[in-house]
């Protein structure tokens, strides 16, 4: 049996940082696409496609969240 | 319908004598995309304009003119032609035109010189408040022949008038206190065989002069002096006015003709510029564009009995490699969803158009993940309050409310109203109990990842099918699927087998995609696990509902205060909620679709097809 608070940090810590990880990467993303729209209005649907691919990482992070709180049963 | 509409390639051939005829029935028509001629091109130079091009183009500009002058914007049908503004020709709007413009710019004209008169008659008021300040009269400032004088402001006039003692007794210095920061308004008299010296205790001082050149030479007493320069002020700021009022009826008056002529005018000018495009011989022109293959006959028709079988059409199919304009042709409910296809990429000529399966599938993922009976209806009757307040955002509202009505019945299947699962002590009737059996939601959005990212590499083996034949078709697509159960085989009934069919899988796949196969192979996996975001978006949204209702009941036990603040808490936090809600469920349900569907088979990047003549070909 883990200890239930351990688990609760750790699944705190997978989608925690799990989601600094997608705001570092879409902050650069989305720089250079909004960059892109003032050149280029047509670029929107291009530029929301890039910038929302990190978002897996956090998706990625709830899971494990999940999987991880599923060990204090 | 899983294809844009067909086209036939164009030629239109016909003696220069026909071809203004010839060119105001494409523009009525509005059926060809005319693809620009480039010089070269069968030895053919490119058109001239018609000459009536220039007059048209600089009556365009005047109009543009006048209309941004009045403040007139906005749009307004065409119909009719001249006849909508009242006119019977060009020149007869070119009149019409002319006397409004001198109209205009004479009130323009007259409106800016008062206001110049009015900038140096504030100039001038100024001088004279100084003036009177000193309690001096206005002929003291006319030129001496002994005498010099500065006028100004200085921080301390009792130190100045120490600092020029020490030069000289001969002066006369008035003074007064002037505004808070400028200290002392002062005006100084001295003998001119002096003025050096003054000039330099001054500086000392901190003088900082007020010219007088609107002053100097006027006579009489200030105060008659101000009450005139009131007087006149109030008589330019009521002119100003008049103007004013003078253009806002000018505009009301005008606001139609003004928006007709401008489109009018355009659209003449398009139609006289349109040589440009043309290739020309020294008596004959040629056109080539694209046509829908089910306006074709029209076409035909219409262009030999306006030029009396003067014109010769030719129509082909495209061949491969041509750069065919690309207009989407869906099913009325479907229609909608193409504004998701201009987001991102028009598909080309002879690529499957996705849209019918966006509008199957949109709406299924927005449901699930903001599967709500409350939230489903109050989006609803927002997004038609929507329609009718901001018609230009109607592209966005059309696919919504398909997606509110699919949140609806989610809703019902969650058993969910506004984030309650009961009320009043009666459970209500559900499917899955998303807040509870995480587990099963998580399970259940992967199997629909699994089927949709599935539906992809078909769609993408049908797209590839066409130019590469069956077998690398069947390698770069449909091998995916043999992966997947590959894996399947290997986790349900055994290594042995397992290993054999995912290995046999992708060495296919190399075959069909070389290396970029081999990069995307762990993409699969996380393109599959993506779509748990489905449930977990959703879950977040129930979550943050259910936090909201806890808190609002934990209030309403305090008393009517507690209560009215609750209903507070709950509309506030319902409100956020569902702002976010809808926001992620938009963007989740897009992305899915953008980045984990159509990078399976899609490839876009088409020309839209813009008919001469409508409204998009300018």
């Amino acid at each position: 049996m883990v200890e239930a608070g351990l688990v609760a940090i750790g699944a705190g810590l997978a989608i925690g940082l799990s989601a600094i990880a997608a705001g570092i990467a879409e902050k650069d993303i989305g720089a250079a696409a909004v960059g892109a729209m003032a050149e280029k209005d047509e670029a929107f649907g291009k530029g929301l496609i890039l910038t929302v691919i990190p978002e897996t990482l956090v998706i990625f992070g709830l899971v494990v969240a999940i999987l991880i709180l599923g060990l204090a049963k | 319908m899983f294809a844009p509409e067909r086209m036939k390639r164009v030629t239109v051939i016909g003696p220069s004598s026909v071809m203004d005829r010839a060119v105001r029935e494409l523009h009525r028509l509005k059926a060809v995309h005319i693809t620009d001629h480039s010089k070269g091109e069968f030895e053919l130079d490119i058109g001239s304009p018609f000459e009536r091009a220039d007059r048209l183009s600089e009556l365009l500009v005047t109009v543009r003119a006048i209309s941004s002058a009045l403040g007139v914007s906005g749009k307004k049908e065409l119909m009719n032609g001249f006849r909508a503004v009242g006119m019977k020709n060009l020149a007869g709007l070119n009149k019409a035109v002319k006397r409004l413009n001198s109209e205009v710019s004479s009130i323009l004209a007259d409106a800016k010189e008062a206001e110049e008169k009015l900038k140096k008659l504030s100039l001038k008021k100024s001088q004279l408040e100084f003036v009177q300040k000193l309690g001096l009269g206005l002929d003291a400032f006319s030129d001496y022949k002994s005498l010099a004088y500065f006028v100004g402001t200085v921080k301390d006039a009792q130190k100045l008038r120490k600092s020029l003692l020490i030069a000289t007794d001969k002066f006369e210095l008035f003074s007064a206190e002037g505004k808070k920061k400028l200290g002392f308004v002062i005006a100084l008299f001295i003998d001119s065989g002096k003025k050096a010296e003054a000039a330099e205790v001054l500086a000392a001082s901190g003088f900082a002069e007020m010219p007088l050149a609107d002053v100097k030479g006027l006579s009489g007493p200030v105060s008659a002096a101000i009450e005139a320069a009131n007087k006149e002020r109030s008589r330019l700021e009521r002119q100003v006015e008049a103007n004013e009022k003078l253009l806002a009826r000018l505009s009301v008056k005008w606001h139609d003709f003004l928006l007709l002529s401008e489109q009018l005018l355009a659209a003449e000018l398009e139609k006289a510029e349109a040589p440009l495009r043309f290739a020309v011989s020294k008596s004959a022109f040629v056109i080539q564009g694209w046509v829908p293959a089910s306006e074709l006959d029209t076409l035909e028709a219409t262009l030999s009995k306006a030029t009396g079988e003067r014109i010769f059409v030719e129509a082909e199919p495209p061949k491969q490699g041509d750069t065919v304009p690309v207009r989407m042709s869906n099913p009325k409910p479907a229609k909608p969803f193409e504004f998701f296809m201009r987001l991102y990429s028009l598909p080309k000529y002879d690529e499957i158009d996705p849209t019918v399966f966006t509008f199957i599938t949109f709406p299924l993922f927005f449901g699930f993940i903001l599967g709500d009976v409350g939230y489903g209806l109050v989006t609803f009757f927002l997004l038609f309050w929507l329609k009718e307040k901001f018609p230009a955002a109607s592209g966005l509202v059309n696919v919504l409310i398909p997606a509110s009505v699919s949140s609806i019945i989610f809703g019902f299947l969650f058993g969910e109203v506004f984030g309650f699962e009961q009320a009043f002590g009666v459970e209500f009737p559900q499917l899955i109990s998303r807040a509870h059996e995480i587990n099963a939601m998580l399970i259940t959005a992967v199997a629909i990842g699994l089927l949709h990212v599935n539906l992809g590499f078909v769609l993408g083996f049908v797209n590839e099918l066409k130019h590469k034949g069956l077998f690398k078709a069947f390698c770069a697509k449909l091998s995916w699927i043999i992966l997947q159960l590959g894996v399947a085989v290997w986790v349900f009934w055994g290594a042995k087998a397992g290993i054999a069919v995912s290995a046999a899988a992708v060495a296919l796949i190399y075959i069909g995609e070389s290396m970029r196969g081999m990069v995307e192979l762990p993409g699969l996996l996380s393109n599959v696990v993506s779509y748990t975001r489905l449930a977990a978006v959703g879950i977040s949204s129930v979550m943050l509902a259910n936090v909201i209702n806890d808190i609002s009941k934990g209030i309403a036990q305090s008393g009517t205060i507690g209560i009215a603040a609750s209903v507070i808490i709950l509309f506030i936090g319902h409100t956020i909620n569902l702002a976010l809600g809808l926001l992620g469920g938009f963007l989740q349900s897009l992305r899915l679709h953008y980045v984990e569907f159509f990078t399976k088979f899609f490839e876009g990047g088409a020309i839209p097809f813009k008919p001469f003549g409508s409204a998009q070909s300018k």
